[in-house]
């Protein structure tokens, strides 16, 4: 038998053998070294660092380049870049930076290049992440000195968020072939890029923080969640970002493979209308004013409820407006004690503030942007119901919500959005979205609700008045008591980021989102 | 004809014309997408320089005129979220777009030229009328549901097939392609079943209504007369003259595939032009839009205009005019 | 002269089972559509009446399907019967609605061209051509993202698209009969114009129009349903047909079949039957045929 199929073998036969053994062979050869492949829920749109701010491209980006200073998975703050800075005084800060550093063209970092950079980011897309460094200059080729406008005690936080480029490099490339070719100090460099299908990257060898353990890392862009557990089910990929809900027990069940979780930043909130005359409510005054109002909402959301039926158990109903790892949050206040869910207590302060037959609303926000934002929606508008606020659902694309609701917020009374702030300061969430408008440039820019409450921007003022974190902290905290007690924003909960990957893959799951091959190992 | 040639492309010049102003004004209506590009927290100043660095700053007007000036010089703008050229993102994913569209045709015209023969020939065998139920209820069905029950079918329940994307890709003449390999190929199968189906459909009842009519012509009854074979008639001068008409639908059938694949795209997450319009919409990529959009005219006015061409030569009786 | 013309309609649809089927099936819907409402347990539009804890229910005869539910629930606990009938609601009454904008506004349009002639009948087949060289399906999509998400939206792109084919069948008829006679002798004879366009004119294109008017509605109800699917069409709190299949492909890949399979038979039903109609009355009424 064996013999006959062989020798039925055409030379043409043997030609396609021999030329599938070589390609066998180099798929070996190509094996000795580890390689990785992570399935995303999406593509990278562009891979310059300073022209966008989404998730994916933010993955790719901390493979290229690397910030002055790095958050760990745990949001901690370490040397990156930087090995070290000091604050001179309330507005100058030094950073020293690391000797040695090799870009990809084998190019060293120089004080030079961290100017440039944040030059070339005041110019950009991405120009608020540099708000708040005023000017910069190079004191010798490894010192930079930044100018902050205003005493600014989270500035090295905020530089996590800043990736540093080579200056003669980017000169060179122009802007659209950045977005096609980065090239930085990251622990990989770009190999190829088919858009839509893959993005795979080699090892840095001359890394500055040791040559990465994998060798070869591929990005696939599987949107279909199905299709992704499918994708790792049948082996071509070995670890996936955001697998469905519904497919967790069974991937569980699977001895070959792991299932990862962590609460996320990203903290699902509703803005609350606190004007004279909301748009979309036709009664002469707001009745959302009335801060007994605002809690009956609180306690007529049954965000358990949500958790388990729509988000399937995995979110994490938010205590506050910010997590615990963040500067701000205050140990043991809980909205979920605070305003515990209950009907009744709910009617009866609807019927206190004189709003027993209630009123109608309507609600703002996406049906393409959050995890189940259009179910969450409309199990907010059945839960609301219970106490006669009827809620008229509005729900867009996110290519239209986000112009629709910007203020001066004129057409919406209850928007719900997500909001994370990855730099561990809830100044930053508080001075956008809850500072009095129009008090001070730059802050309140987001703050939907028009919530103005002196005591509360008081103490922002005084947070952002001082150089000392640990000062800073303290008065956040005195903003968040204010916050809870007054509601503004009713928080529900933190999305959950699931991961799954084979057994023989190590995942460090990050707070950030971020999937980073460097922390990552195979066996 | 030379004469024919360039009224063809003046009109073809004005169709685009009128599609870019169309789109234009249209889009007007569309949000900012500047809040989508900016993070949350910008400040005023932050989305001027957005608006600035993304060219809406300027009236629409005057962003109009800039299209059109950079576009006699070969630019047709770039994409707010890629930033890069919108032609060039068009063409990237055009290929994967071609294939399944080619063999959606393939696939119909295979399928439809023989039973849309048949059910011509005979109309009265309960056979034709199996097969003309059959069109209508391939027209009568939403192509993107049919997808996904195929999906829910072959690819989830049986596992005969991949349920979405396109599988590994070879260069053939410089451009990406996946039929060449067997695992490409699988992931083409059935995006492209599906996309063929509402051709197929139609394409059956309009074989079967020349069919029909080339049936009562004279030559036919002639043919049979003198004792020609029933198959031998039917396929060599039956079909030959049913197929005419067919050439004029081409265009057509060519327009409703390329508009249907966004959906089909949509669903198989294809990555071609289809799925990248339906993500631009989604996204607010105003260029992109207009770009597709454009493109897609002028691929309709060459077709058909080739199609013109194409009748004049099969049948001499139409005169180039 | 009428009613002999439709007795004689009627009497070739008495000896035509597909079109007594395609009949049946359009009753069916109407039926369904008129007084379903009042059938069915559950209003899937009133958020107040939905139970969270019933979501994702399989249909009756499956395991864990419940009777309250006979084709099951979807994940927001909606029955999908009661989403299929209120859904149909609103895709036929689209699908009709916007038929009739486009007919009365492309009947009126290729009237005035055909009957006035000289440059406004050049502007609008000029547009009317380039509208044509656009499939249908992607001039609605790039329209509905434009204007946002809406039935009214849905309507006024339809009908953007729909009135082409009605101009141009109005035009030809209208070049026709104007050249006869006995027009001719009434416009000599000082009859105004609206009453020749009325009362000679628009009689005699009826036919053809009724043709694709019954086409069309079908055609409409997928375009609809494309539209929703690509979530640019209905808003996902009233959901269409279209809408329902979209809300089921999340979840089709976990198994749970029911939520956009049963929708999509409708679906794929009342164009059915819509198109048996359309067939029939084509080979009946167009003299080419027959």
């Amino acid at each position: 038998m064996m013999k006959n199929g062989l020798a039925g073998l055409t030379r043409r036969n043997l030609f396609a053998l021999a030329l599938m053994s070589g390609v066998a062979l180099s798929g070996a050869a190509h094996a000795q070294g580890k390689s990785l492949t992570i399935a995303l829920t999406a593509d990278a749109v562009i891979l310059d660092p300073h022209a966008a701010n989404e998730l994916t491209g933010n993955i790719m980006f901390y493979h290229f380049y690397d910030p002055l200073v790095s958050r760990t998975p745990e949001l901690g703050f370490e040397p990156g870049l930087a090995e070290s800075w000091q604050i001179v005084d309330d507005t100058t800060w030094v950073f020293k930076l690391r000797k040695g550093v090799k870009f990809h063209n084998g190019d060293e970092l120089k004080a030079s290049d961290v100017v440039y950079t944040f030059e070339r980011l005041k110019k950009a897309l991405m120009s608020n992440l540099v708000a708040n460094i005023a000017s910069s200059r190079a004191i010798d080729d490894y010192t930079v000195e930044i100018k902050t406008p205003k005493p600014y005690a989270v500035l090295h936080m905020a530089l996590a968020e800043v990736l540093i480029v080579n200056e003669k490099y980017t000169k060179a490339m122009g802007d659209e072939q950045m977005g096609l070719k980065p090239m930085g100090t990251g622990p990989y460099k770009l190999a190829e890029w088919v858009k839509e299908d893959r993005l795979s990257m080699t090892a840095h060898a001359d890394y500055w923080r040791g040559k990465p353990k994998i060798d070869t890392v591929t990005f696939k862009p599987i949107t279909n969640p199905a299709t992704r557990t499918a994708a790792l089910l049948t082996g071509g990929v070995d670890v996936i970002q955001d697998l469905s809900v519904r497919d967790v027990a069974s991937v569980k069940a699977n001895a070959a493979y792991d299932v990862v979780t962590r609460p996320s930043l990203l903290n699902m909130v509703i803005a609350i209308d606190t004007r004279e005359k909301s748009p979309t409510i036709d009664l002469p005054t707001n009745p959302m004013r009335d801060r007994r109002v605002r809690e009956a909402l609180v306690r007529a959301i049954n965000v358990e409820a949500i958790k388990t039926v729509v988000m399937n158990g995995f979110a994490t109903p938010s205590e506050q407006y910010v997590p615990s790892s963040h500067l701000g949050y205050v140990p043991g206040l809980d909205f979920r004690k605070l305003y515990p869910f209950d009907v009744e207590k709910a009617k009866a302060l609807m019927k206190e503030a004189g709003f027993e037959k209630g009123f109608a609303m309507t609600l703002d926000t996406t049906n393409n942007r959050y995890v189940n934002d259009g179910a969450i929606a409309q199990a907010l508008a059945g839960m609301l119901a219970r106490i006669n606020v009827k809620l008229n659902l509005n729900l867009m694309p996110r290519s239209n919500f986000f112009g629709y609701i910007r203020v001066p917020s004129d057409k919406s009374s209850f928007i719900m959005s997500g909001w994370d702030t990855p730099s561990g300061d809830a100044g930053n969430m508080y001075s956008t979205l809850m500072y009095s408008r129009g008090k001070k440039p730059g802050f309140g820019q987001a703050n939907r609700g028009s919530f103005a409450n002196d005591e509360f921007d008081s103490w922002i003022d005084k947070a952002d008045a001082t150089a000392d974190i640990k000062q800073r902290d303290a008065f956040l905290k005195e903003a968040t008591q204010v916050a809870a007690r007054e509601i503004p924003m009713i928080p529900l909960h933190y999305e959950q980021d699931i991961y799954a990957a084979k057994k023989n893959v190590k995942v460090v799951p990050r707070m950030d989102k971020f999937i980073w091959a460097y922390e990552m190992d195979v066996n | 004809m030379f004469g024919y040639f360039t009224k063809r492309l003046i009109q073809i010049v004005v169709v685009l014309w009128a599609v870019s102003v169309l789109v234009f004004v249209m889009m007007s209506f569309t949000g900012d997408p500047t809040y989508m590009m900016v993070p949350l927290d910008a400040t005023e100043e932050q989305i001027a320089q957005a608006r600035r660095l993304l060219g809406l700053n300027d009236s629409h007007l005057v962003q109009y005129g800039h299209f059109l000036s950079s576009l006699v010089r070969g630019d047709f703008g770039r994409s707010f979220v890629f930033r890069q050229p919108a032609m060039q993102l068009i063409l990237e994913r055009l290929p994967a777009t071609l294939e399944i569209v080619i063999l959606a045709m393939a696939i119909a015209l295979v399928v439809a030229i023989p039973l849309g023969v048949y059910a011509g020939a005979s109309p009265e065998r309960a056979s034709s009328h199996a097969v003309m139920a059959g069109s209508l209820v391939g027209i009568s069905l939403p192509g993107f549901w049919l997808g996904m029950v195929l999906i829910y079918v072959f690819a989830v329940k049986l596992q005969l097939v991949p349920s979405s994307g396109r599988g590994p890709t070879q260069e053939l003449f410089g451009l990406r392609v996946s039929f060449l390999s067997w695992e490409g190929f699988r992931h083409l199968i059935l995006p492209a079943l599906t996309l063929s189906v509402g051709t197929l459909a139609i394409l059956i009842r309009i074989i079967r209504a020349e069919m029909m009519e080339v049936m009562k012509q004279d030559y036919i009854k002639f043919a049979r007369a003198k004792g020609a074979d029933r198959r031998g008639v039917l396929f060599k001068h039956g079909l030959k003259n049913a197929l005419i008409p067919l050439v004029t639908v081409f265009g057509l059938m060519m327009g409703d595939l390329i508009a249907f694949a966004t959906l089909t795209e949509t669903i198989f997450a294809w990555p071609g032009i289809g799925k990248l319009l339906v993500d631009s919409i989604y996204r607010g990529d105003r260029p992109v839009i207009v770009v597709y959009l454009m493109f897609v005219a002028f691929m309709f006015v060459v077709v058909n205009f080739v199609v013109d061409i194409l009748y004049a030569v099969i049948d001499p009786r139409i005169k180039v005019k | 002269m009428k009613r002999f013309a439709a007795s004689e309609l009627f009497h070739s649809f008495r000896h035509n089972r597909s079109a007594m089927i395609g009949a049946a099936i359009v009753a069916m819907f109407v039926v369904m559509v008129s007084i379903g409402p009042w059938l069915v347990a559950q209003d899937p539009y009133d958020v107040a009446q939905l139970e969270l804890m019933d979501s994702f229910k399989p249909p009756v005869w499956l395991e864990g399907g419940v009777p309250q539910y006979l084709l099951g629930t979807d994940g927001q606990g909606r029955d999908v019967l009661a989403s299929i009938v209120y859904g149909s609601r609103i895709s036929l009454f689209i699908g009709f609605t916007a038929m009739l904008g486009s007919c009365v506004l492309g009947a009126a349009l290729g009237l005035l061209a055909g009957f006035y002639g000289g440059k406004l009948d050049s502007v609008i087949m000029r547009i009317a051509d380039i509208q044509l060289s656009f499939p249908s399906v992607l001039t609605a999509l790039f329209l509905m993202s434009a204007f946002g998400t809406g039935a009214d939206k849905v309507l006024i792109a339809l009908i953007s698209v729909g009135w082409v084919v009605y101009a141009r069948i109005v035009r030809g008829s209208t070049l026709r009969e104007s050249q006869k006679e006995y027009v001719q002798a009434a416009r000599v004879s000082g009859l105004p114009n609206r009453k020749i366009i009325l009362r000679h004119v628009l009689p005699n294109v009826l036919t053809p129009l009724i043709v694709v008017a019954t086409i069309q509605v079908g055609t409409f109800i997928l375009i609809e349903a494309s539209l929703s699917f690509l979530g640019v069409g209905v808003p996902i709190t009233e959901p269409s047909l279209g809408l329902l299949i979209k809300n089921g492909f999340d979840v089709l890949f976990s198994g749970l079949w029911w939520i956009s399979v049963f929708p999509g038979l409708f679906i794929m039903l009342i164009v059915f039957g819509i198109n048996l109609l359309g067939d029939f009355l084509r080979d009946e009424l167009n003299p080419r045929l027959k």
